[in-house]
């Protein structure tokens, strides 16, 4: 355990969610944030299909939208939490699928005699270079 | 030492950006480049281990190729699914490693 310091503009906080009246409720928001935080990390992290670095980007953008549009005061912690266990288990089974199916086009064109084509390592590369970079250009800005 | 030269199926190209959105946690466009080509430099390591590593003893890679070896990558976070064939290594395919459980 490590105890750290962090600094918080009280007002701004407290216009989002004006249950954060005292340094124990703020302590608590904060720790919760923490925590959770470490799950999502602990999760991506041991996952058997990780989410990515967007989609998680993606669920802060949503909660902050949602603080912002004053619906905090009627969203409790937990069901922060809920909801974002429920949108990672989605993506999770979202991208089982997607290589399932793709193991299945593959066995299905063996299958029908087709054979596999090759390319060479530079082009290969080179291509995953490019997804890559627009997997990076559709982050949206940070927050 | 015997070393090849590497092929990479177009099966595995048709997942390029399913991986790459899979495998990489992108914070900027430097750590993007860096991260693949770290990953470039794993898969490469098959050049000089390919003969070296076993016939895969899971299931799914032995659908790609009867002889086909498996090769963990990105922190274990995907396996590469490859055959010999001569002097040349050919990646049949890239999969998350959650997918080979038996």
């Amino acid at each position: 355990m490590c105890t750290v310091s962090v600094n918080i503009n009280e007002n701004q906080l407290r216009s989002i969610d004006p249950m954060l009246t005292d340094h124990g409720a703020i302590s608590r928001w904060v720790q919760q944030l923490v925590d959770s935080n470490m799950q999502r990390l602990m999760a991506e992290r041991t996952s058997p299909i990780a989410y990515s670095t967007e989609q998680a980007r993606s669920l802060v953008t949503d909660r902050l939208n949602r603080l912002e549009n004053g619906q905090a005061e009627t969203v409790g912690h937990d069901e922060v939490k809920r909801e974002m266990d429920e949108e990672i288990a989605h993506m999770e089974a979202e991208e089982r699928a997607y290589w399932a199916q793709s193991v299945e086009r593959d066995l299905a064109d063996m299958a029908e005699g087709k054979t596999a084509e090759y390319v060479s390592g530079d082009e290969f590369w080179s291509r995953f270079e490019q997804a890559a970079m627009k997997h990076y250009e559709d982050v949206p800005a940070e927050v | 030492m015997k070393t090849f030269r590497l092929k990479y199926s177009t099966r595995a190209v048709a997942d390029l950006d399913r991986l790459a959105a899979f495998a990489i946690g992108v914070h900027t466009p430097d750590f993007a480049r860096r991260y693949v080509a770290k990953l470039r430099n794993e898969v490469e390591s098959l050049s000089y281990l390919a003969d070296m590593l076993p016939k895969s003893k899971y299931r799914l890679p032995l659908l790609y190729h009867p002889e086909a070896k498996t090769l963990p990558v990105g922190n274990n976070r995907l396996t590469v699914i490859f055959h010999i064939d001569g002097e040349t290594v050919f990646v049949d395919k890239i999969l998350p490693s959650a997918m080979m459980t038996h």
